[in-house]
């Protein structure tokens, strides 16, 4: 009997995967459940090899599934790429032994093939529709779990509906044909999930949760280019982005990009734009300008695997050494990772607050995992953050309040901020460096002491902006056992913190008393504090474990960097696809049996 | 940005910081001929923004009155459309030179050019690097030597006119900085033009550049516009056949090219619906399209 719900759906470019898919993750929160969905896919239109990976409890599920239990494989490849790496006992695989003459498939030992018709039954139904024997499949899918029928049948009606009767018509008969076939040729899956048609959760990914955040957080100016794999960003904000007051601009390219962002927030707009490595290697000198004119812009960063054009389909979290480098010259900017999809809604607003309360770049550090796999969520509290925009004039200054100075010298090193249109506030906002003024102290007045005393005091001023932000961020919070229960603690940061803790929940059952402390705010860091539960750890014996998708493990040298504290074992990973809960576990076994195999 | 009441705009009210450029230098006919097409159009120094890029004449904004944003090389487009979009009730002007705006900075005239949104945008064109002291523009003659090309020049000149005519520009000209007149009345036209005007300024650098200098030019150029000329400004083919010249002959100057397209702003679905984000200020969600937006991911 299993106690979860997995599902993946195999095929290729044209089959509909990704929209099966959808489907049947809706179909599952639709029946209550939560579900994590995660793709897998190639950088080609039609062909090659695509995967949709489902699984759902009716508890959270915020890790992918380390086995699969229902597969339906459509193409040959299937057999290679998905059903003998994630299959085990007990499995079973729907396949088509004659839509895609799919012989004597091989399969891991105890796994059940069934062999069903579903290219005949869709061609029997129509056979103009060349992929209608993806909705076959997934109403047999539905019949293999006892899911109720009329689900399906209604999210079909819905996405079906703009393409008229007809389309709907012939779709429901496919589901109904895949379901009936499955109640009559063969044996459902065991298991003890229960469904519960009453709750009505949203099923979306990280991407999406981090466009809708930083609408809901007032953003009026989204720029970007289109890039693997934050192009959804994009996306969604040019469909939704005209309907809550955000203007939406595709530029030419991702140096335009950001500088066109920072063109918005000089103008008093809440202000971001988004990109992969590639792009934001190109938006690099924006970030210092930025910087220097103080304006506030959220910069999102969903890594693919690197370097150069890299994986662009693949995930890694290879991109810190970049986005701590991204710029010349010393600057406060901050960066913070994406760790979850719901996270990624509430960081959406408090990036933006964060950009204009400091009035300095934001980084959102993010990656092809978390940006596009999906989850589903009972809801999101829409007024828990509230829009803050700090020391921000938008009322005519009055003459007795002049000179007004844009940089004007504080003890928090914010200075009141003026958009054009006020009256009394005009100065110019330079990126050579400036007087409280604006005024350059670049060119004719560079060298003399009064210019040299501008610098220092200006840098000083700017740099102050990290010692309030550090202040008011939240320091690291330890999961899990203290010190003196814990036998492991593993170190990670961003997309990993659910697969790590996944990870470490399994392997309770090996022994292991494992705390998991996993990085959010990046810069400022909180190196003291992490610097103390590194070594309140290691006095208690605790062994520490690094885990992090890149080859040289970056997040261990940054911390090493920032505590003087050296995480010698790591697990990394950057092979490009999503880390695994069990591959996790594995390592820890390992680890903690001696020694880790790289 | 309360209502108050606005006196009569004179120059005063666009002066600011002494420029910093050579004795002689072009662009100080650029920036006097520019703030008194300002004066005429009696727009409001603080809903004017001047956004530049780097080089000698990028230093512009620090010059005029109004807010001004002096930005990274080549990238005072795209930062001058985060503004006008973002706020359209601004006047946005963007000015700085030859290297900055042809070579480093030519992606994103173009694309402005083509988005027409209503930007004024004014090159100072000396057709050389000068605050590096000395290289060759896309703008320099086959053959001049500079320090970039100290055997001569062997890449040809490329047309700003010509360039922004096909990449969509709706108001195109080419002015010389010592012609004031007609540089005031034709950087009128243009900040009053809407949609994206081009203005290509010679302004000869005295310092680095001997070859094209004041005197040569004023052998060269004629006014295109001139009540006995027969160039016919809405006429796209035959500007470009104006614009055409290598310079070895006689310089037209004047508008070349002038038609009315609607503006980017116009069509913007966000900007259709909500107008200016920037007055109607930085908001949550309302519940409806909350609503709406959550529908599509049940």
């Amino acid at each position: 009997m299993l106690d979860q719900i997995s599902i993946r759906l195999s095929g290729q470019n044209g089959d509909g995967i990704f929209s099966s898919g959808d489907t049947l993750a809706k179909i599952l929160t639709r029946s209550g459940l939560k579900v994590h969905g995660a793709r897998s896919y190639q950088s080609i239109i039609r062909g090659g090899h695509v995967s949709y990976s489902i699984r759902a409890n009716t508890g959270d599920v915020r890790a992918p599934a380390d086995y699969i239990d229902v597969m339906v494989a459509i193409r040959p490849d299937s057999f290679i790429a998905d059903v003998m790496p994630m299959m085990k006992a007990g499995g079973k695989v729907l396949y088509d032994s004659k839509g895609f003459r799919i012989k004597d498939p091989e399969v891991p030992e105890g796994v059940t093939l069934i062999d069903i018709p579903a290219m005949q039954m869709a061609r029997d139904i129509d056979s103009s529709i060349k992929i209608l024997y993806n909705t076959v499949f997934v109403g047999a899918v539905v019949a293999m779990y006892g899911l109720e029928l009329e689900v399906h049948e209604t999210m079909l009606k819905g996405f079906f509906q703009r393409k008229g009767d007809k389309v709907v018509q012939i779709n429901l008969e496919a589901a109904r044909a895949g379901y009936s076939w499955v109640e009559e040729n063969t044996s459902k899956v065991e298991h003890s999930v229960v469904f519960d048609r009453s709750k009505d959760g949203i099923y979306i990914g990280g991407n999406e949760t981090l466009a809708l955040g930083m609408l809901n957080g007032g953003l009026q100016s989204y720029s970007w280019y289109p890039m693997t794999p934050a192009t959804p960003v994009g996306s969604f904000l040019a469909t939704y982005g005209p309907l809550s007051g955000c203007i939406v601009k595709q530029m030419e390219d991702e140096i335009n990009v950001s500088n066109y962002a920072v063109g918005a927030a000089f103008a008093g707009a809440r202000s971001a734009c988004g990109t992969s490595g590639g792009g934001f290697a190109l938006m690099s000198e924006a970030i210092g300008f930025a910087s220097i004119i103080e304006a506030p812009v959220v910069f999102i960063e969903v890594a693919r695997g690197g370097p150069s054009t890299g994986l662009p389909t693949k995930t890694e979290q290879g991109d810190l050494n970049q986005m701590l480098g991204a710029s010349q010259g010393d600057f406060p900017r901050a960066i913070i990772a994406q760790e979850g999809i719901a996270d990624g809604f509430y960081l959406g607003q408090e990036s933006l607050n964060i950009a204009e309360k400091y009035q300095m770049p934001v980084i959102i550090a993010s990656d092809l995992y978390m940006g596009e796999h999906f989850e589903t969520l009972d809801g999101l509290d829409f007024d828990r953050i509230p829009i803050e925009r700090g020391k921000l004039i938008t009322e005519d200054i009055a003459d007795d309040e002049l000179p007004y100075l844009r940089y004007k010298l504080t003890d928090d090193g914010i200075s009141p901020r003026v958009i054009p249109g006020v009256a009394n506030g005009m100065h110019d906002a330079g990126s050579d460096e400036h007087d409280e003024d604006g005024a350059l102290v670049s060119d004719k007045r560079a060298g003399f002491p009064e210019a040299i005393e501008v610098r220092i005091q200006q840098m000083k001023k700017r740099m102050k902006k990290m010692d309030g932000l550090l202040k008011e961020l939240p320091p690291p919070e330890v999961w899990g056992p203290g010190p003196d229960e814990a036998n492991l603690l593993v170190v990670s940061w961003g997309s990993s913190r659910d697969t790590v803790r996944e990870a470490l929940t399994q392997a309770e059952a090996d022994g292991v008393k494992g705390a998991s402390l996993n990085i959010k705010y990046i810069l400022p860091f909180h190196g003291k504090e992490v610097g103390e539960i590194l070594r309140a750890y290691e006095s208690a014996g605790v062994k520490i474990l690094g885990v992090e998708a890149n080859y040289t493990g970056q997040m261990m040298r940054y911390i090493r960097g920032e505590t003087g504290f050296e995480i010698k074992d790591k697990y990394l990973r950057y092979e490009g696809e999503y880390i695994l809960p069990r591959e996790v576990r594995g390592a820890i076994e390992q680890f903690m049996n001696g020694g880790l195999q790289q | 940005m309360t209502e108050t009441v606005e006196l009569r705009v004179t120059s005063k009210d666009w002066q600011s910081h002494r420029p910093t450029w050579c004795p002689g230098c072009g662009d100080f006919g650029v920036l006097s001929a520019t703030r008194k097409a300002l004066v005429n159009t009696q727009w409001q120094p603080k809903d004017t923004v001047i956004v530049s890029g780097i080089g000698c004449s990028s230093n512009f904004p620090h010059f005029v009155g109004g807010y001004g944003i002096h930005t990274l090389h080549g990238r005072s487009q795209p930062v001058a459309q985060g503004i006008k979009l973002s706020n359209p009730d601004l006047n946005v002007i963007v000015a700085g030179g030859d290297g900055d705006g042809l070579a480093i900075g030519m992606g994103g005239f173009l694309h402005a050019a083509r988005r027409n949104m209503d930007i004024t945008y004014l090159i100072m064109d000396n057709q050389v690097y000068g605050l590096t002291v000395n290289q060759a523009s896309p703008t320099s003659t086959m053959d001049r030597k500079t320090r970039s090309t100290p055997y001569g020049n062997i890449e040809h000149p490329i047309s700003p006119v010509q360039l922004a005519i096909s990449a969509g520009a709706t108001f195109v000209a080419r002015t010389f900085s010592k012609e004031g007149k007609q540089f005031e009345s034709i950087m009128q036209a243009a900040l009053e033009h809407k949609g994206f005007a081009f203005i290509d300024a010679l302004s000869p650098c005295v310092t680095f550049n001997k070859v094209n200098t004041y005197d040569w030019f004023k052998e060269r150029v004629y006014d295109l516009n001139a009540p006995d000329s027969d160039h016919d400004t809405s006429d796209k083919i035959a500007a470009l056949t104006k614009a055409d010249e290598d310079f070895s002959g006689q310089i037209p100057i004047g508008i070349f090219y002038q038609t009315q397209k609607p503006t980017y702003e116009e069509l913007d679905p966000t900007i259709q619906k909500f107008g200016n984000v920037i007055t109607r200020g930085a908001l949550k969600i309302d519940p409806e399209t909350r609503n709406k937006i959550l529908a599509d991911f049940r």
